[in-house]
């Protein structure tokens, strides 16, 4: 396959703002534009992922969702294809935008995802009247709320394997002096000491307030396109993988690569727990054994496998998986600045221990010696 | 000072569909009840349109033990069902019959704590609340 990201573009991220959710998705659109050095007629293809996750989310196109009629009649775009992922991952929006440019359906895709806090919602609360469908057996015991069966799950998981919560404050801990790299990240300047972290008020056991992330306003997006059509300023990361969590090999296979190739991984941190699954699912460790290879400093920059090196969702902000992307782009592209590590595979996984999807992103140059112009790091 | 109580909002309801009624029914009589495929034997979760093992679609309901292990715990510090004091402990029941299907349930009584993963339970449903009883876990029962 011959897909790469050609470009990516970010807005601001902001705990609260008075502008509005279209206001962020542009700024990420058009930047992400400029980024690939493509104008706004050049498009003519669009993934998206609107979904709002939040518990109390209105779900209100244009006000903490949006999707792509709007943005496509807000930007002006004229698309030949465009679909938005319903409930689904900026892996998810990666792999159909890679296979509508294998079969020549557009020649520049935008993906978009962009994330808002509505003032004045109750993230806590399962109240509602009724509940319908698989809600019917969760939301009436608050096992909806806050992450409450990722926790359920990681109380196993550590009486299990013997993990304390001083091994989830490994992961918050990283994750901060990660995002003190990253100029965008919310929690850049906010080291956490390990006191902070235990005095954090409990949220759902074992998870503290600083084992969730952050909801923000903000916006991410990123161009695509089949290598032959890479305008010349591009820097472009080759997609050389993608699978879903029901067949991880076929991650490998696709890429022919192994999980001992990578050089990073940009696990899901919407919950500090969530990054020990694929640790142990890829076996890059031995079941039970992430906490430990965290624990050791085989996540941290220069180690064995450095992690969420932009200080993931933890520390940068709840971009649903956007983040991710983005850093494993700009690590494949030689752009991430203080961050960055060697050169080599970059996983991204996006989504819970029971609905993930993978894409590994790869530098271009190195297979195809494509151009290598040096552009500012981000 | 006494705080009222006239103005608590109840529990979500379950709005059931031919799929669960069996399940909310047997709750009602504070039996746990499960539809068990007619044609291969798997009991089927209370959702599943169709046995998850041959995707048949006939069922008898059988009423179960209600011993379960304990699967996953959690303690919810956030105010998720108002008008309950304290934090909510929620635990997933893996039902003895069939381990695959787990049940959410409340730990109202303190059965679980200081509990390990796999830990036998026994399963049974609350008081009448708005027409409804949920689950919750007791002390488990007898020999094993």
């Amino acid at each position: 396959m011959n897909i790469v990201v050609a470009g990516f573009g970010s807005s601001t991220l902001e705990r609260r703002s008075d502008r509005g959710i279209a206001t962020f998705a542009l700024d990420a659109a058009l930047a992400a534009l400029a980024d690939a050095g493509i104008a706004r007629d050049d498009v003519d293809g669009y993934v998206g992922a609107p979904f709002a996750t939040n518990a109390g989310s209105p779900h209100a196109e244009g006000g903490d969702e949006i999707s792509l009629k709007t943005v496509a009649s807000l930007m002006g775009l004229r698309l030949t294809w465009g679909v938005d992922l319903f409930r689904r991952y900026p892996t998810d929006m990666v792999t159909s935008a890679a296979q509508a440019l294998t079969a020549g359906t557009c020649r520049f895709v935008l993906g978009l995802r962009a994330l808002y806090v509505a003032p004045g919602l109750d993230y806590a609360t399962s109240q509602t009247g009724q509940v319908f469908g698989a809600d019917q057996f969760t939301k009436p015991y608050g096992y909806t709320t806050a992450g409450a069966r990722f926790a359920a799950r990681a109380w196993a998981y550590m009486a299990r394997h013997g993990a304390t919560r001083d091994d989830l404050f490994a992961i918050v801990d990283l994750s901060r002096r990660n995002a003190a790299l990253n100029p965008q990240a919310v929690w850049r300047d906010k080291p956490l000491t390990r006191e902070a972290y235990f005095a954090g008020r409990m949220i759902a056991e074992p998870h503290g307030l600083f084992d969730c992330d952050l909801p923000v306003c903000g916006a991410q997006a990123f161009v695509m396109c089949r290598a032959e059509d890479l305008p010349g300023s591009a820097q472009a990361a080759r997609v050389t993988g993608f699978s879903g969590f029901a067949r991880p090999e076929a991650l490998w296979t696709m890429s022919n690569r192994s999980p001992a190739d990578l050089t990073t991984a940009q696990l899901y941190d919407g919950f500090s727990t969530m990054v020990w699954e694929w640790l142990d699912a890829f076996g890059i460790t031995e079941p039970g054994g992430a906490p430990g290879f965290l624990r050791d400093g085989h996540a941290e920059m220069g180690g064995r496998l450095p992690l969420n090196t932009f200080g993931g969702a933890l520390g940068e902000g709840r971009l649903h998986g956007m983040g991710h992307l983005r850093e494993a782009y700009l690590q494949t592209t030689g752009r991430a600045g203080a961050r960055q590590q060697k050169d080599g595979p970059a996983l991204v996984q996006v989504g819970p221990f029971d609905d993930s999807s993978f894409v590994l992103l790869e530098p271009y140059a190195h297979r195809s010696g494509g151009p290598s112009a040096s552009k500012a790091s981000l | 000072m006494s705080q009222s109580t006239s103005h608590i909002p109840p529990r979500p309801l379950p709005v059931a569909t031919a799929e669960t009624r069996p399940f909310w029914d047997g709750a009602a009589e504070g039996a746990l009840r499960l539809r068990r495929c007619t044609h291969c034997g798997r009991l089927a979760a209370p959702l599943a349109p169709r046995c998850a093992g041959c995707l048949g679609d006939r069922f008898t309901v059988d009423t179960l033990s209600g011993r379960a292990t304990l699967k996953g715990r959690t303690v919810l510090h956030l105010n998720a069902l108002p008008g309950r004091d304290g934090p909510l402990v929620i635990v997933e029941c893996a039902i003895e019959e069939d381990p695959r299907i787990v049940l959410i349930a409340l730990d109202d009584s303190g059965v679980t704590n200081g509990a390990l993963p796999g830990q036998p339970l026994q399963l049974g449903f609350g008081p009448d609340e708005g027409g409804t009883r949920f689950a919750v876990v007791l002390p488990a029962e007898g020999p094993r």
